[in-house]
């Protein structure tokens, strides 16, 4: 078999060795081919216009050719340069730079496991580079913020360092997790962060990163199989370039953030008023009034400084490009008291051996970040906090001076608000996080079959965190359990090891390319968790002792996989992929699940007919399907059968004596991934020169086996709740994406990027057979309130209301609700599906006009559809909050003014609001310098504001909420922020 | 060449290696988990499960007071709380104010299959089974023996197992009572995806029948197992109960059963405690010569929001507009946050008594409830509470968790069975025998002889026990095996939704199936008259 192997390998290097030593010896011509920067391009191709006649440039870029005769036309060409044509004429030597190419159809882009060039893309894949960043943030999930068509990122708060929760057409799950996966450099990551970080990706500089590439449809992201049906995110950091010069650059950034809009509420007069004459009121109430006039919400917040500080040098020694950067960013959070100070490195080594044969891909990232996390319930507290008290006054000196409600007996009232700032003050909450990801890949072609590659590449990610909580003894919101003093910790690791073959070969007789790989991953991922005995202030042991000093909680998936790239004539386009994953969450007959996906695309630009109507640059029709599956369900353990031990507050008494307790778990064995099947076709164009390029993309996603929490009969298994394989979910919708170059000439560029995208999802089943009389899975907790159902035949996260009924002017009638079945009693059975929490439709803009040196840019975003349950007026605005049983005054929202409610209503509609909203997430004006100190210096300045407004009718200070229900919310800031890039 | 040869080899074996080794790394265990094989491979294992098994009746968590609850139903699925709820709050025992999902139902007998509490105790009932069932596969002789079990700790875990089968008996005894037509499972139903069958109400009662039977021969003798283990007479104890009301189960009356069953039991040994109100305080565990077979809290040990810590706490406020002087956090023993004024007695129920009945465990002074809402309308009940008999508080006042224990049986409910089956011709009793019997909880209720029955009749029988066992979760029974439960001529403050009180339809004497075990298995109909819910 194997002398058969070498026999078959020997004949092919032997044909094609004959192939390329086909020509005539007329004149040679020898150069070096460097790129603009002047960096070698090793590997560029030289061809020979008309001919098969073809080589590569060396390591140093050097090539030497023969040509027919001085007419000839040489070609040259380098992925991710512009393609130069130059006429031989009577020249022998010919050196030459090729400008870099941006946006253009020769780019490589990384699809999991290989790069193809973009014009040979046959999947829904949307490539954002670094020239196409949202500006200014300081996590990189945002970096794409309004920036792909479908991909709807939605930031999760204005805490410094905070995240995003990103969706990719729409989610595709009820249960198990909607989060795209997430790939640096490779490395494929698990959804979740260590405790007291600030959010999954903020260990990652976003300065360090050159491209994301977001794979939306399944003929892409199959190649990832079980995990990869809510889309992946390819992220891909700087690298130095092969010959590149040695380059230091270093920016530096200064921002004040404010918050834009606080919540509407009542002020100390309006309290004073309505407390002396609301009839609710008593004496009682009215002896509680204070004097002061305090705007608590302007007490917790401030405008907050914040720098961040990047160096980076980039070079080439020999065979050895490097780049090493280093990245200081410190924030305050307009919340009083938050901070992030983070430290991050990334060093990316890429020596090349054997005539770049042999390629080394070394990457090393460490970041520590320091987060002071701010008491957010402080903000809770500025709202209902009452507003005719002070801070602090005298009489509170045994609670820090600050005004605390108190009982008649003078101890603390627990029922009322604690005072939000003594919470900010006197809660110190400080987390460490480290994280190092190394990375090796190593990239051999082979010296006697130089088709073939094989690559190795080997992970290892590893982060911690320790924190630590402490609060004094004397703070009135912790005085019954004297004070607090929490560690908490925990680390996770996360291994890979991924080897494959690559096969890839130009056959010209058949004007075919293939490329073939296949492989093998293992990944393991280890979540350590520290479990620590809680402290009172003073020392003592608070509650009980933790019953295990650690829990470890671990998956492994293992994976083969394979593609098939074959393009005929360079416009018949053909990608299959296939995987095979076993996952250590599914019991051995359930562990194994196949992914294939193929699709086929038509560059019909390529055809005769199109080929010389010059205003077409590039039409492509694309076809794609393909199955994936999501196996982060929540648990690693799900089918195995154990016990459980008590802790010590749960022990059983015989006779004299307490025994610990064991308890069956419930279990699954039949727990499996969901499934996803993708359908996808689109167009791709580019017309006039590119000026304007984009895609149509329709979609329809098909999950089934979705993971619901169904009842399970009592007695069938050790709980009456169990995640199974049950339901179904549709997900259908348009995309559309358009990038415009309207003027481009010596001092002007205006350029535009439009993105839009239309989902449609709904629940198409839920449980294992029909029941009559089911209504769905209860959803959207809005404290012990469900406002949300999932139900078949409507989209995920539907709100489910009363409806409310109104007086003729429009004023909403407290408790009166439409009877929908007329039977007399308003119950469960007159709540009714109303708009859900999900856009239909959402879209991005984002403008730059340049002149001369001046460039002046913004970012759009919008969402239509979307609707928001106010759950702060839901749950505060009433009178009743405000005279409640606490024994205190409540400050409530506004809007009890307009409805007049005494009680919570919190099952009416009258809540939900149409949260559709146009954003203008940033505004950028900035300065090229140009060269300065003899050529020694550049200077790039830039001022840029983020968050500048929101268009929308919502009544709460911001529509753009994760799960649609405003609950409170740390409001993200508006950011003024100045910065300052030096390149030497 | 050479080095394309080592590289290929390293390859080779790269590939070897990981393609082969590292499948079994798939198989991933929890590290705090315990495999069965581990947990039953000590006799104090098998004695940490039957901890379980007792408890499933205690409280809903695992690590107490609220932290990994056995199912996701929660506080909800608490068995005593959802008991009290159904068999006191549906009747003239028992009144909430809070507006919980479900509650106000109960209050007014308008509950529907989808009542949190149905699916709450429904759940918790056949949680407790299948516990059973689970202990039992895993003790056999054959499993014993493979284990290295000694002789001596297995004779001890065949009592363990005539135990847990004894609280199954008990859980099917609440599922009949309470349902009807529950679900069936038994130590052969495998755990997984099988749907449970439905069993009739009478084929239940010959399988709780022929189980305690069976039994009764394998528990311990009365008096003579460790505290809070049943033995003999809490099997008799339960058959006494079971045939008082056989005639509802199946419509065959087995009165003549019902008095030997209780004879056995009062002649065992067992005696009324001095003290009526002491029975119910944080130190019943001590010197308790009438509670056969209770619920074990400790207020430290055995701590969760359900069992005693809701009937207590659900049952007071802290300060009572009408009795000013009385702080009744240290009242009652329940510090912290205790006191959750949700739970008071009706009218009915306080007007029942005798202002000298020592029974009378009542605060306030507005007997009837006006006002749903309004907690002081109605009296408030301070039977249960933390503190012992000598009037210091229970263990954790502080976090207000009781070491109360709840009486499951007691030897007062024997003698009214013995008095109810001999007034309603069964045979093997007397007459006189009963009047003693009647008479002995009389006295130690008044502290002497003046307040005797010279003669009784059932209705005397009946309200005699709602003096004697009111909050203790007998009341439904009673009062359907009276014929009262639904009817338009037995009335209380609203019953049926509106304050003087109405009838509801009779098919209101059994609980719905709830509807989200209907909903997960379809085998089981839905009982009489609730059929279009």
């Amino acid at each position: 078999m194997q002398t058969h192997l070498l026999k078959t390998t020997t004949f092919l290097v032997l044909l094609i060795f004959s192939m390329s030593k086909v020509s005539a010896q007329e004149i040679q011509i020898k150069g070096i081919v460097s790129g603009s920067e002047g960096e070698i391009l090793a590997g560029a191709s030289v061809t020979v216009e008309g001919t098969t006649l073809w080589t590569t440039c060396g390591v140093e870029g050097t090539y030497s050719i023969n040509v027919p005769d001085s007419k000839s036309v040489l070609v040259f060409s380098y992925l991710g340069y512009k393609t130069a044509r130059v006429v031989v004429g009577d020249q022998k030597s010919i050196d030459l730079a090729l400008d870099k190419d941006f946006a253009v159809l020769d780019e490589a882009v990384m699809i999991g496991y290989s790069f193809v060039k973009k014009k040979d893309l046959t999947g829904a894949i949307a490539v954002v580079g670094e020239k196409d960043f949202q500006k200014g943030v300081s996590t990189p999930d945002r970096l794409i913020m309004g920036k792909v068509a479908g991909v709807q990122v939605t930031p999760g708060g204005g805490a410094p360092g905070s995240g995003s929760r990103i969706r990719i057409r729409g989610g595709a799950s009820l249960t198990a997790s909607n989060d795209p996966l997430i790939i640096i450099d490779g490395t494929p990551l698990e959804n979740s962060s260590v405790a007291g970080s600030p959010s999954l990706l903020s260990t990652i500089n976003p300065a360090d990163i050159e491209s994301m590439n977001i794979l939306k449809d399944a003929s892409a992201t199959a190649i990832y199989g079980s995990r990869a049906s809510n889309g992946i995110i390819i992220i891909t950091t700087k690298q130095a370039r092969y010959g590149q010069k040695t380059k230091i650059d270093f920016s530096t950034r200064f921002s004040l953030s404010a918050l834009p809009k606080a919540l509407d509420i009542l002020s100390a007069s309006q309290i004073v008023e309505i407390v002396n004459s609301n009839p609710l009121s008593t004496n009682e109430f009215k002896a509680m009034l204070g004097t002061a006039n305090t705007d608590w919400q302007s007490e917790i917040y401030q405008t907050a400084i914040g720098t961040d500080n990047n160096i980076t040098i980039a070079g080439a020694s020999k065979n050895m490009p490097y780049r090493l950067s280093f990245g200081y960013l410190n924030e305050n959070g307009v919340l009083k008291s938050g901070n992030i100070e983070r430290i991050t490195s990334n060093v990316n080594l890429n020596p090349r051996y054997f005539e770049g044969k042999l390629k080394i891909d070394i990457g090393l990232k460490f970041s520590n970040i320091d987060n002071k996390i701010a008491n957010t319930g402080a903000i809770e507290g500025a709202m209902g906090f009452d507003p005719s008290k002070p801070v602090r006054t005298n009489g509170f000196d045994k609670f820090g001076g600050y005004y605390t409600w108190l009982l008649n007996d003078g101890n603390v009232n627990s029922q009322a608000f604690s005072n939000p700032v003594a919470l900010l003050e006197t809660y110190d909450n400080r987390a460490n996080i480290l994280r190092g990801i190394a990375t090796a890949q190593i990239d051999y072609r082979l010296h006697f079959l130089p088709e073939l590659r094989a690559n190795m590449n080997v992970s290892y990610d590893y982060a911690q965190s320790r924190g630590n909580t402490k609060v004094p003894d004397w703070a009135s919101y912790m005085i019954t359990r004297g004070g607090q003093n929490t560690n908490y910790g925990d680390y996770r690791v996360n291994k890979l090891f991924e080897f494959y073959f690559n096969y890839s070969k130009n056959i010209k007789i058949i004007n075919s390319f293939i490329d073939l790989t296949a492989g093998h991953t293992y990944q393991d991922w280890l979540h350590h968790q520290d479990h620590f005995q809680d402290y009172t202030a003073d020392g003592r042991p608070y509650g009980a002792a933790p019953a295990y000093p650690y829990d470890e909680n671990r998956h492994t998936l293992i994976s083969f996989f394979g593609r098939l790239n074959y393009t005929l004539m360079d416009r018949y386009l053909l990608a299959a992929t296939f995987r095979r994953d076993g996952s250590s969450r599914f019991h051995p007959d359930f562990r194994w699940g196949n992914f294939s996906s193929i699709a086929l695309a038509w560059r019909i630009s390529e055809e005769n007919f199109l080929k010389n109507v010059t205003i077409i640059n590039d039409l492509k029709l694309r076809l794609g399907y393909g199955e994936t599956g999501q196996q982060d369900i929540g648990s690693n353990y799900g089918y195995i059968p154990y016990y459980r031990q008590s802790s010590t507050k749960s022990q059983y008494q015989f006779g004299n004596e307490l025994y610990m307790m064991y308890r069956p778990e419930a279990y699954n064995t039949y727990l499996k991934w969901e499934n996803t099947v993708t359908w996808n076709i689109a167009l791709d164009y580019a017309l006039f020169n590119n000026r304007l390029s984009g895609s149509v993309d329709f979609y329809r996603k098909k999950t089934s086996d979705l993971l619901n929490n169904i009842s399970v009969p009592s007695g069938s298994n050790f709980s009456d709740k169990m995640i199974a394989n049950v339901g179904n979910i549709e997900n259908r919708g348009v995309e559309f994406s358009m990038n415009i170059i309207p003027i481009q000439n010596k001092n002007w560029t205006w350029e535009i990027a439009i993105n839009l995208a239309y989902n449609k999802n709904e629940i198409t089943k839920l449980t294992p057979f029909n029941i009559a009389g089911y209504k769905g899975v209860q959803a959207g907790w809005m404290d012990y309130a469900s406002v949300q159902m999932q139900s078949v035949g409507y989209p995920l996260n539907s709100f489910y209301l009363w409806r409310q009924v109104y007086d003729n002017n429009g004023n909403p009638l407290e408790g009166v609700y439409a009877d929908l079945d007329r039977n007399g009693v308003i119950n469960e059975e007159d709540k009714t599906h109303l708009k859900s929490a999900e856009p239909n439709i959402i879209g991005g803009f984002s403008t730059s006009l340049s002149y001369k040196k001046w460039t002046l840019g913004t970012v759009f975003r919008a969402s239509f559809g979307n609707y928001v349950y106010n759950g702060i007026n839901a749950t505060y605005g009433t009178y009743g909050t405000l005279f409640s049983s606490s024994r205190s005054i409540v400050n409530v929202p506004a809007n009890v003014l307009k409805t007049g409610f005494q009680y919570q209503q919190q099952y009416s509609d009258y809540y939900l609001e149409n949260a559709s909203f146009l954003k203008m997430d940033n505004l950028t004006l900035s300065y090229d310098f140009g060269k300065v100190f003899n050529n020694l210096l550049g200077i790039r300045g830039s001022f840029e504001i983020q968050n500048l407004f929101t268009l929308t009718k919502y009544s709460g200070p911001d529509p753009e909420i994760t799960d649609g229900i405003d609950r409170k919310f740390y409001l993200r800031p508006r950011i003024f922020a100045l910065n300052f890039n030096f390149s030497f | 060449m050479k080095n394309n040869n080592i590289i290929r080899q390293l390859l080779a074996l790269a590939a070897i290696f990981f393609a082969s080794s590292c499948i079994s790394d798939l198989d991933r265990y929890p590290i705090n988990g315990n495999s069965a094989e581990k947990v039953y491979s000590t006799f104090e294992g098998y004695k940490s499960v039957l901890a379980k098994v007792y408890n499933a009746y205690g409280t809903s968590v695992n690590e107490g007071p609220a932290g990994y609850y056995d199912t996701s139903v929660g506080a909800e699925g608490d068995f005593l709380r959802a008991f009290f709820n159904l068999q006191s709050l549906t009747s003239e025992e028992g009144i909430t104010t809070w507006s919980d999902a479900g509650l106000h139902d109960l209050n007014f007998m308008t509950w529907s299959p989808s009542n949190p509490f149905l699916a709450g105790l429904y759940s918790r009932s056949l949680y407790q089974i299948l516990l059973v069932n689970e202990f039992l596969r895993e003790s056999t002789d054959e499993k014993l023996n493979s284990r290295g079990i000694s002789a001596a700790n297995a004779e001890e875990i065949k009592f363990f197992r005539a135990e847990v089968r004894f609280l199954r008996a008990f859980q099917y005894w609440v599922l009949m009572d309470i349902f009807g037509n529950p679900s069936f499972i038994d130590e052969n139903s495998l755990v997984g995806q099988q749907l449970p069958p439905q069993i009739k109400r009478a084929d239940l009662f010959n399988y709780i029948e022929n189980e305690l039977l069976e039994i009764q021969t394998l528990l311990k003798d009365a008096r003579s197992n460790e505290y809070g283990r049943a033995d003999k007479a809490a099997c008799w104890a339960l058959l006494a109960r079971l045939y008082l009301n056989a005639e509802i189960y199946t419509g065959t009356a087995h009165y003549s059963d019902a008095i030997t069953y209780s004879s056995k039991v009062i002649a065992a040994g067992y005696s009324l405690k001095d003290s009526y109100a002491e029975l119910f305080l944080a130190d019943n565990h001590l010197n308790n010569p009438e509670v056969i077979l209770s619920i074990n809290y400790d207020g430290l040990s055995n701590q969760s929001y359900g069992g005693l810590c809701y009937i207590i706490n659900a049952g007071f406020i802290v300060e009572h507009d009408e009795v000013p002087s009385i702080n009744f956090r240290e009242y009652f023993g329940m510090g912290g946050n205790g006191g959750w004024f949700g739970n008071r007695a009706r009218k009915e129920l306080t007007d029942r008594f005798e202002p000298a009945d020592s029974r009378r465990l009542f605060f306030g002074q507005k007997a009837s409830v006006d006002d749903v809402g309004e907690f002081t309308d109605g009296l408030m009940v301070a039977k249960f509470r933390n503190v012992t008999s000598n009037g210091s508080f229970g263990s954790n006042y502080e976090e207000a968790f009781p070491d109360t224990d709840f009486p499951l049986f007691r030897l007062a409910e024997m003698n009214f069975i013995y008095a109810e089956a001999v007034l309603r011709g069964g045979t093997g009793g007397t007459m006189a025998n009963a009047l003693i019997y009647m008479n002995d909880l009389r006295r130690r209720a008044f502290g002497n002889t003046s307040h005797d029955f010279v003669t009784f009749s059932l209705d005397d029988i009946l309200n005699e026990r709602s003096r004697e066992l009111y909050w203790e979760g007998f009341r439904r029974t009673d009062l359907i095996r009276f014929g009262k439960y639904t009817s338009d001529t037995h009335l209380w403050q609203w019953k049926g939704g509106i304050k003087a009180g109405k009838g509801v339809e009779n098919h209101r004497n059994l609980f719905p199936i709830p509807a989200s075990d209907r909903m997960a298995n379809p085998n089981l109909k839905q009982n009489e008259g609730y059929e279009t819910n």
